[in-house]
């Protein structure tokens, strides 16, 4: 009923504006000729001295023919404004899973292709009346365009929209899309498995056909010594027979101040079905600035179609990495010196007044027991703050309070026992659809997780430090996870995670070697640089610092989910119920229909009166 | 044209009665009524002393036989009686159409001018505003007055009060006054009204004659405007349970003021619904009141 009152419109809509005017004119009517019918009595004598009696009855009680009147007024002024039946305005939300599994290609043409094409046949299939909200997933789930689009805008702005490196977090980005009351339904295209089908969404196939594929998905530098080192590669074939890789080495070295690549080595892979392998090359870290490892599938018959996806056929790793950096502040390093305990991480730990004098601008930070006066700018963890803490006085007020709870029966449960959190004055940081997989953490729960500012932050709500005994293995992997995503790459070893964030001191003069073959690209929509940092979004190797002291840093995407292109499911699409009926006459006129209205209300208050007329005689109206 | 009412068997019911009056008045004529005027009657009146001319006739041989004086005996004239009928006809009486109260008013009117002309009583009939007639007498002269208020009376000029003043001050011989009336007036103007029949030295008797509708003007529940029948005055009305118990009282309470307002002037007061038997009225209630015998 009230979509139906919404899709009214009016021709000229100021001629309503009599509506209200001509009420009052019949109001002021009524008033003035009173109620009820005139008739002539012998003498009002008598009913003078009622008057008192009456005059408190003297409010406005209008008869039912006054309100026949107002509807015949407001019909004519609906009548005369113009009304027309708008075509119901349907408003379809389309997210396009533009994340790197999509890049892979079956049948010649890429699954982000194949979404684009059935996209494009869905749009043509809508009414021009629809309004479209189109989204991307990667690498940052963003809105595609100005606000909401017609179907000839999402066509424009369609091929704006490419594969980026990123994982794509569709379930948790269309969990929300479907809560959101502004779509009447949403329509997604991916090639993921969705878990469980919703009202209103409906997920369209982007290339269903396993694409087999073969991926770098680790690469490390293992420092034995300084001369002794050696490049480690972990190959995964998602396919369904053995594939055979031919792996190429690339050491980047600088000459007359240009960076440029020198093909070292390279070896035969074989790696099994739905298996990897890993691949170890010795390198001399001193005279080489960087390394790469590109995989080749080999020529052998068959083995060249398994690779559906190029982009993760490339890694890069450099000694110099800084990312991987976890400064630990805490009053007692004693207590945390079982991070030391940590497979491949190298902790530096520093007091709180060393760190207010000179607080590291990058690596990872993790407060142990302590919490600091300002919010740090870098990738932080907050274990155990103080209960009085006023850190989150410092944090945007007024965010969703996504808190974590323990997952009954979790393992964990049976090792720790975990006081909840409560810090008086901390905040909860905003929870972006990315961490939910942190906040959710099947691993262990993390009190909260949140970006804020461009930067990740968790805080647990209890002393999580590996200790020893038997509970050392579970408490470090939950630890691991946790350093893990805060730190935006693996701490063990020479790259940062696409899209890495770079300060703007360290990134400016920043230029890419120019033999590094790279993705030239702007950054994506919620990754642009914001005022004191740069945004390198794809992988590859970047020259930080100026020529006389020049660093490089590697940057690589994995992701096993986005290269796993073999495991794909058969997508379950949940029936989709009608939200509205699109009207494809468009626009209709209801002049016809209010002069039926009309001309019906004037003959029932035509019989009416005729019926108060035989009244009138009956009472001898004079 | 008679009205429907004035069947011979009215006419026969009618010429039994005649007027009474609680006073003795000069009469124009020779009639059926005691005058004032000593003379050849035969309703004995007083003694006086013999003077010398009187008629030996008169003289009481009986009391001069007991006194030894010589008194003579007056007697009563019988004289004709004059007749005013007031009959309103102001818009009140002719509203609501249907209670037909000039009708009622106008055949009492009629039936008391039958009964006078035919007891050789002179009558005018007074309608304030419309007609004011000669004074009729003669059992002839009924047909006249018959076709005088044959028509409704189409008021003009000022209110009833002012009207009968003017038209009671026309009136030249003393007699019987008849009002006849609705009195759906304020007492004060019943009262100026009053006052100048009694400045003519009338024997008033008010008839008031009332319809259905005085006393009902509405049915319960009933949302209207009230338009005052003389003055054009509206009030909304809306009548509820509540209201019309209150109107009842009112009216009763007016009633009860008109009659007292009556009783205390000494004034015959007889009222009548229109739809009550009209025949009964006139011959019985008319006669209690002592308008008629």
């Amino acid at each position: 009923m009230i979509e139906s009152l919404t899709a009214i419109g009016f021709a000229t809509p100021y001629a309503l504006l009599t509506v209200p005017f001509a009420a009052s004119v019949l109001v002021y009517a009524y008033r003035k000729r009173g109620r009820g019918h005139r008739e002539v009595v012998a003498s009002v004598l008598i009913l003078r001295k009622l008057k008192t009696t009456l005059s408190a009855r003297q409010k406005f009680v209008p008869p039912p023919r006054f309100f026949v009147e107002l509807l015949l007024v407001a019909l004519l002024g609906l009548a005369a404004a113009g009304a027309y039946r708008q075509a119901p305005q349907e408003r379809i939300a389309l997210v396009l899973d533009n994340s790197l599994g999509m890049a892979a290609r079956v049948g010649g043409e890429s699954r982000l292709e194949a979404a684009k094409t059935d996209l494009r046949s869905f749009i043509e299939s809508l009414s021009a009346n629809t309004r479209l909200g189109l989204f991307a997933t990667s690498p940052l789930f963003h809105q595609v365009g100005q606000g909401l689009l017609t179907p000839g805008g999402v066509l424009q702005e369609l091929e704006a929209i490419q594969i980026a490196y990123g994982p794509d977090a569709l379930q948790g980005v269309l969990g929300k899309l479907t809560q959101d009351p502004d779509f009447d339904r949403v329509v997604a295209w991916s090639d993921k498995a969705l878990d469980a089908p919703r009202a209103r969404l409906q997920v369209r196939s982007a290339g269903l056909g396993k694409a087999a594929n073969v991926a770098i998905t680790e690469i490390s530098l293992d420092t034995r010594s300084e001369r002794s080192a050696a490049v480690v590669a972990e190959i995964a074939a998602f396919a369904g027979r053995e594939v055979t890789v031919a792996a190429h080495l690339t050491g980047f070295r600088e000459v007359a101040g240009t960076i440029s690549g020198v093909k070292l080595a390279e070896k035969q892979v074989t790696v099994p079905a739905s298996g990897s392998a890993q691949v170890e090359f010795p390198v001399d870290i001193a005279s080489n600035l960087a390394f790469s490892v590109r995989i080749e599938p080999s020529s052998r018959a068959g083995d060249a179609a398994v690779d559906a996806i190029l982009e993760d056929d490339l890694a890069f790793v450099a000694p110099s990495g800084g990312g991987n950096q976890l400064n630990v502040v805490t009053a007692s390093p004693q207590s945390a010196e079982s991070l030391t305990r940590l497979p491949a991480i190298s902790p530096s730990f520093m007091t709180p007044e060393q760190y207010r004098i000179a607080p590291p601008r990058e690596g990872t930070l993790l407060f142990h027991r302590t919490v600091p006066s300002e919010f740090p700018p870098v990738n932080s963890v907050f274990m155990l703050p103080p209960p009085d803490s006023q850190l989150g006085g410092k944090l945007v007020q007024g965010q969703s309070i996504p808190i974590s709870r323990w997952q009954e029966g979790h393992p964990l449960l049976s090792y720790l026992n975990v006081p909840l959190l409560s810090l008086k004055a901390l905040v909860p940081l905003q929870r972006p659809g990315w961490a939910e997989e942190v906040v959710a953490s099947t691993y262990g729960t993390v009190v909260f997780a949140g970006e804020y500012t461009g930067h990740r932050y968790v805080a647990l709500g209890f002393d999580l430090l590996p200790f020893g005994g038997r509970r050392d293995p579970l408490a470090s992997v939950l630890l691991l996870n946790i350093l893990k995503w805060v730190s935006g790459a693996a701490l063990s070893s020479g790259y940062e995670i696409a899209p890495y964030r770079i300060p703007t001191e360290q990134a400016a003069p920043s230029q890419r070697p120019q033999e590094v073959r790279y993705v030239a690209a702007a950054a994506p929509q919620g990754l642009e640089g914001r005022g004191d940092e740069r945004v390198a979004p794809v992988p590859g190797l970047l020259a930080i610092g100026g020529t006389a002291k020049r660093t490089v840093r590697a940057v690589d995407f994995f992701s096993e989910e986005e290269s796993n292109t073999w495991a794909l499911q058969t997508l379950d699409i949940p029936e989709i119920g009608v939200v509205s009926v699109i009207d494809e006459r468009g626009a209709d006129s209801l002049s016809n229909t209010l002069v039926w209205l009309v001309l019906v209300v004037l003959g029932v208050e035509f019989a009416w009166a005729l019926l108060r007329a035989g009244a009138g005689r009956r009472l001898g109206v004079g | 044209m008679l009205p429907e009412r004035f069947t011979p068997e009215f006419f026969r019911r009618l010429e039994l009665l005649k007027l009474r009056s609680r006073r003795s008045y000069l009469g124009t004529r020779q009639g059926g009524h005691l005058s004032l005027k000593r003379g050849h009657g035969i309703e004995f009146s007083d003694y006086r002393q013999y003077e010398p001319g009187d008629s030996p006739r008169h003289i009481d041989w009986g009391l001069y036989a007991r006194s030894d004086r010589l008194y003579v005996k007056r007697f009563q004239e019988e004289q004709n009686l004059t007749v005013l009928l007031l009959l309103d006809g102001s818009a009140s009486m002719l509203n609501p159409r249907e209670d037909q109260k000039w009708e009622c008013a106008r055949d009492i009117a009629l039936a008391l001018s039958y009964v006078a002309l035919m007891e050789q009583d002179a009558v005018t009939l007074s309608v304030p505003g419309y007609l004011h007639s000669p004074l009729y007498s003669g059992a002839q002269a009924f047909h006249q007055i018959v076709r005088e208020l044959t028509n409704e009376p189409a008021i003009v000029g000022a209110e009833f009060t002012r009207q009968a003043q003017r038209a009671v001050s026309r009136v030249r011989f003393p007699g019987v006054g008849v009002f006849i009336s609705d009195f759906l007036m304020p007492l004060e103007q019943i009262q100026k009204v009053l006052n100048a029949m009694r400045a003519k030295a009338l024997d008033i008797t008010a008839v008031q004659v009332l319809g259905p509708r005085d006393r009902e003007p509405f049915p319960l529940n009933t949302d209207a405007i009230a338009v005052d029948s003389e003055s054009g005055e509206e009030i909304s009305v809306s009548l509820t349970a509540q209201a019309q118990i209150d109107y009842q009282e009112y009216f009763e309470q007016h009633m009860i003021a008109v009659r007292q307002l009556f009783f205390d002037a000494r004034v015959g007061f007889c009222q009548t619904m229109t739809t009550d038997n009209f025949s009964q009225f006139v011959v019985q209630s008319l006669a209690r009141t002592g308008l008629l015998q």
